[in-house]
């Protein structure tokens, strides 16, 4: 497990505002021949790497790789795999971003991203996750208020997200309160 | 006894910087570090905040989220500060979210922390600290940290040594300096003592100090100690002399005490008196120089022992006695008597009395004796003074009784209204009471300075008091003369003049009494000049009551005379050889007529009509009517005011008045040239303007149509002017005198005023005020005569029956003169003679009477009372009051309902045919 420094809170509101504004100028990498790539999913695949590094797993060792499991989505997954090649490059958390089509290909990931295309599906990947320490994250609206772990929401140009601190607590994981700080919370947890 | 200091200045000085030093520097050095140690608390505070806040501020997320984790992460990463030994992250409830302990402080029993919200302690060896933390304005939870002093202790200890060592060094700075100026300013004292010291011990007064200090004080103490030893030294030179001129002194003293025949003894004020020195004058006078040794002190010389006493005492209180007189004991036994002085000296260096006596034992014995011969003298003068002073009583008291008797009779002279005056024998004023200031205006001191003859009003009234005091014998009584006040002004007084006779001089001056009576005499003149205009008036009076009533009858007389002449004319039908001196009577009639209306108006009785008349253009329209009167040689200069307010009048009495004055004007100028100028204008009037001595009442003053006729004729004197209004006077051969005498009558009527201004040979100047009309400014031109109007109106009903007459006069003449006339008119005339005549024919023919004819005095009824019965048988009855009197004087009598007409006697057949006209026209 890793965990930023204190001034790293800082350094994460600066990637996303960055990255919230990058969302409206320029792609967050320069997009590769025949995968043409829009800066949405870019900006995405970079707040889900950042979810992971405010996120703890019960029973998982520091230095431990992280699945993502990206379902449905190739856009998002391409460019969750450019950063797992950086990370894993320059020795920061490792990374292993693997696709998913249904719920047999499911595993045990740490974290899982469900893409647009498979709202229809959405409340049984959600009911198949429940209750396991798997970090949930989608763009698909009304995620959250569904059940799951933390929507990105679109708002006036910009890329924030909702966060559903009750999923997120019976599912035993752990979320820095410097992140649940900067995301909307949908329902408190219960003291 | 000796006296040796325990320290010497230098020393003292120098212990006394050293201790003020210091214990200063101990102050200073003590408050630097408290001060210090305060602020470097204060400052281990304020990093204790601002740790406490960074944490806060950290922790922030963690607090709102209850992150224990985070909690615990954030405390860890302070927790190698080697100040901070504990920290503590409590919720805003009180719960504790993260308790971290720092390394080094983990094997110390863990104490709970208790929760507080805001606090800060120091215990012992560290601090505490809560601080809130606050997101958007609500608390969310506590930062406690809690801190070792290491830090602090190291701070403060460094201060102290750095502070010790600077206050230190400093001490023995400010000591080092203060020795040297210690010794800057001792030096000097230290060698004024040495040089003072050996003055003293050595009584060498030398020595001087050449030494200059460059401290103020200390050189004024050096030159002033070389001043003082100067003086010392010099004092002991002058004293060495002053004892050598002494010793000097006392010898030649004695030398001269021993030489000089006067006895002189020194003596001590012991209680014998020892003597010091007495010389050989002394002993031989009190001792014969026999047994000197036996003279033992002075005490036993007084013969009365209380003396020396009572000497002692006023040579104390006094400081010397002398020429003392008392008696001496010789040694021998005598007396003698002696005159002592007595001075205290020093003498030979103790105190002593210096006594010096003459021997006045034959002088006493002299004066003992002129001493009885005054006793006898002063008591005979004694005796005579208290003669004199009983004779000097008497003479005051006499004295007191004549003053007051003089201060009454002043009084009584002052306070009289008469002046009382003395004139001296010299003929000068010798005294007057106070009441002269009231009478002469000049005061009673003023007066004795003015010459006779200026109180006097004329030099004539002097002389003649004079000539009346020497033919009265030195008696003059009620005396009347003329003064002249200091003001100026005459005043009369009557006075009293007697001459004072005293025994045994020839003349004593002249006394009287003086009264002012000038109020008097003008009342008695003011009452002459009154009776004698009343006397005139009332003559004017009678006059015209006589003039009046003559008038009247005359009327009367002239009616039957003209209608008999008008009905001699009618039956002759102007074909007569007579109608000519018909026509004479007619005239002469007519003349008759007039003088009767003149004087009628003289007696006031002729004012009939009044109307508003311009007096401008009366003149004007009456001048040209006289052109036939005034000579060709006289000019008529006529100044007349053509905006002339109008005048309440009768316009032809009026007329009469200017005739009359412009005919009096032109025959004053008689046939020679002269000039004759007639002026009218308006005045405001004053009282003075409208006096006038030929009319007793003064009408009020107010504004005046004013008439003025000038002449250059021959003037008038005195008596003509007085009695130019008297009727039927005339300095004319053919005047009848009656012109001036109507004019006056009719201004009187008319309530105006006249005046006369003439000189023989100097013309004659009339002025007539006639007060104007309230109510008109100005008249317009003359109206036309109403009865001209009325003239070509039908008179009689011609063609009708003739209308019925009914004629009432006393008089015969008239009424059968009258008749005739009425008659030859064609009326039918009833007549009768009297008011109860006419009544009854009235009640008899009243239905066919047109008219009456009605004279007003008559007897038996007047026509007055006619008039009234004939209205109360026949309201419309139809009355021609006829009379002698004038139309305003008739109708006085009737005062609700008045005649139809008014005929003024006598009257000719125009005017009666014009009346009758007049009132049956109106029916």
């Amino acid at each position: 497990m890793h965990l930023m420094r204190i001034p790293g809170r800082y350094w994460i509101i600066g990637i996303i505002l960055c990255a919230s504004s990058l969302a409206e100028a320029a792609p967050l990498r320069p997009a590769t021949p025949g995968h043409p790539r829009a800066p949405q999913y870019a900006l995405e695949a970079a707040y889900v790497y950042n979810f992971i590094q405010f996120t703890d797993w019960p029973a998982k060792g520091k230095d431990a790789t992280v699945t993502v499991l990206v379902t449905g989505d190739d856009r998002v997954r391409a460019d969750m795999k450019d950063i797992a090649a950086e990370t894993n490059k320059s020795g920061q958390i490792p990374l292993r971003v693997d696709p998913c089509i249904d719920l047999a290909c499911l595993g045990s990931p740490e974290v899982v991203f469900i893409g647009s295309d498979q709202e229809p599906h959405l409340q049984q990947w959600l009911d198949r996750m429940k209750g396991s320490p798997v970090l949930t994250v989608s763009d698909i609206p009304g995620f959250a208020d569904r059940g799951g772990m933390i929507e990105l929401v679109r708002r006036q140009n910009r890329l924030t997200f909702r966060i559903n601190r009750e999923a997120i607590a019976n599912s035993g994981l752990y979320v820095s309160a410097q992140l649940l700080q900067l995301g909307e919370i949908i329902n408190e947890e219960s003291p | 006894m000796t006296r040796h200091p325990l320290s010497s200045i230098q020393r003292t000085l120098q212990v006394s910087f050293a201790l003020t030093l210091g214990f200063a520097t101990l102050v200073m050095g003590g408050v630097w570090i408290s001060s210090d140690q305060s602020l470097l608390e204060h400052e281990a505070k304020r990093v204790l905040t601002a740790r406490a806040d960074i944490v806060g501020i950290a922790a922030r997320p963690a607090l709102l989220f209850s992150d224990r984790r985070l909690a615990n992460k954030l405390l860890l990463g302070l927790k190698s500060n080697t100040d901070i030994t504990r920290m503590c992250l409590f919720t805003a409830d009180g719960k504790t979210l993260a308790d971290v302990i720092a390394t080094g402080n983990e094997g110390a029993s863990v104490r709970p922390v208790p929760f507080e919200t805001s606090d800060f302690h120091m215990l012992g060896n560290r601090m505490e600290l809560y601080e809130p933390i606050v997101s958007d304005g609500t608390p969310i939870g506590v930062v406690y940290i809690e801190s070792n002093l290491d830090t602090l202790s190291n701070s403060e200890r460094t201060s102290i040594i750095t502070i010790s060592l600077v206050m230190a060094f400093s001490l023995i700075l400010a000591l080092i300096i203060a020795m040297g100026l210690q010794r800057k300013i001792t030096s000097p004292i230290v060698s004024l003592a040495r040089l003072m010291r050996r003055a003293s011990e050595e009584q060498d007064y030398s020595q001087r100090h050449s030494e200059v200090s460059n401290v103020r004080e200390i050189d004024d103490l050096l030159s002033g100690y070389n001043a003082m030893i100067q003086k010392v030294e010099e004092g002991f030179v002058a004293i060495e002399n002053s004892q050598r001129q002494l010793r000097e002194s006392e010898r030649r003293f004695r030398i001269i005490a021993e030489a000089t025949p006067l006895p002189i003894i020194i003596s001590r004020p012991d209680e014998l008196g020892s003597i010091l020195f007495i010389n050989r004058a002394a002993l031989q006078l009190m001792a014969d120089n026999h047994h000197p040794q036996a003279l033992t002190g002075t005490a036993m010389l007084y013969k009365n022992p209380g003396d020396r006493q009572r000497i002692l005492e006023l040579v104390s209180t006094q400081g010397a006695l002398h020429a003392y007189e008392l008696p001496l004991s010789k040694l021998d036994g005598s007396t003698i008597w002696v005159e002592l002085s007595i001075v205290p000296i020093r003498f030979e260096d103790e105190p002593g009395m210096f006594g010096t006596f003459v021997d006045i034992t034959e002088r006493r014995l002299v004066q003992q004796t002129l001493a009885n011969v005054n006793e006898e003298l002063e008591k005979r003068v004694l005796d005579r003074t208290l003669a004199l002073q009983e004779a000097n009583r008497q003479l005051l008291a006499s004295q007191k009784e004549i003053e007051r008797a003089h201060n009454e009779l002043q009084s009584t002279l002052d306070n009289m209204l008469d002046t009382y005056y003395r004139f001296g024998p010299d003929g000068m004023l010798a005294w007057t009471s106070k009441s002269v200031q009231n009478l002469t205006g000049y005061a009673p001191e003023e007066l004795p300075s003015i010459p006779v003859d200026r109180i006097f009003a004329e030099p004539a009234d002097l002389r003649a008091f004079r000539v009346a005091f020497e033919r009265s014998n030195g008696s003059l009584i009620n005396y009347e003369t003329r003064l002249r006040r200091k003001d100026g002004r005459v005043i009369w007084v009557s006075g009293s003049a007697k001459l004072i006779h005293k025994p045994g001089k020839e003349q004593g001056g002249v006394e009287g009494v003086i009264r002012d009576i000038t109020a008097q005499i003008e009342a008695k003149e003011q009452k002459a000049d009154m009776e004698r205009r009343m006397a005139h008036v009332q003559r004017l009076e009678s006059l015209g009551v006589l003039a009046g009533g003559i008038a009247h009858d005359f009327n009367n007389l002239l009616s039957a005379i003209l209608g008999n002449a008008e009905l001699m004319r009618l039956k002759l039908d102007g074909e007569s050889e007579v109608d000519k001196e018909i026509g004479s009577i007619t005239v002469s009639c007519e003349r008759a007529a007039d003088l009767c209306r003149q004087m009628l108006a003289y007696s006031g009785q002729g004012k009939t009509i009044v109307e508003a008349v311009n007096l401008s253009e009366l003149v004007e329209e009456t001048a040209q009517l006289l052109d036939v009167f005034v000579s060709k040689k006289t000019a008529l200069d006529m100044r007349l005011d053509p905006a002339l307010p109008a005048v309440d009048a009768d316009r032809t009495q009026l007329q009469q008045i200017v005739m009359n004055l412009i005919t009096n004007a032109s025959e004053a100028i008689g046939d020679g040239p002269g000039k004759v100028s007639i002026l009218t204008r308006c005045i405001d009037a004053k009282a003075d303007d409208l006096r006038s001595e030929y009319i007793e009442d003064t009408p009020p003053p107010g504004r005046y149509i004013c008439l003025e006729v000038r002449d250059t004729g021959c003037g008038m004197d005195k008596a003509t002017m007085h009695r130019i209004f008297d009727p039927f006077f005339s300095t004319k051969f053919t005047g009848r005198g009656l012109g001036m005498s109507a004019v006056l009558g009719i201004v009187r009527s008319h309530h105006g005023s006249i005046r006369i201004n003439s000189r023989p040979g100097a013309g004659t100047t009339i002025r007539v005020l006639l007060p104007a009309s309230p109510f008109q400014e100005q008249v317009p031109a003359p109206r036309p005569d109403a009865k001209r109007r009325d003239a070509k109106r039908p008179a009689d009903n011609e063609g009708q029956r003739p209308a019925t007459v009914l004629l009432v006069d006393d008089e015969h003449m008239v009424r059968s003169i009258v008749k005739s006339i009425l008659e030859r008119m064609g009326y039918t005339v009833l007549t009768a003679e009297n008011g109860v005549e006419c009544i009854e024919v009235f009640r008899k023919f009243h239905k066919d009477v047109a008219v009456v004819l009605l004279d007003l005095t008559m007897p038996l009824m007047d026509g007055r009372e006619t008039f009234h019965r004939l209205h109360a048988i026949d309201p419309d009855v139809k009355v021609i009051l006829s009379s002698g009197y004038s139309r305003e004087e008739a109708f006085q009598h009737f005062k609700d309902i008045s005649p139809a007409g008014f005929l003024q006697k006598p009257y000719l057949s125009k005017p009666l045919q014009q009346a009758i006209r007049d009132v049956i026209g109106r029916t």
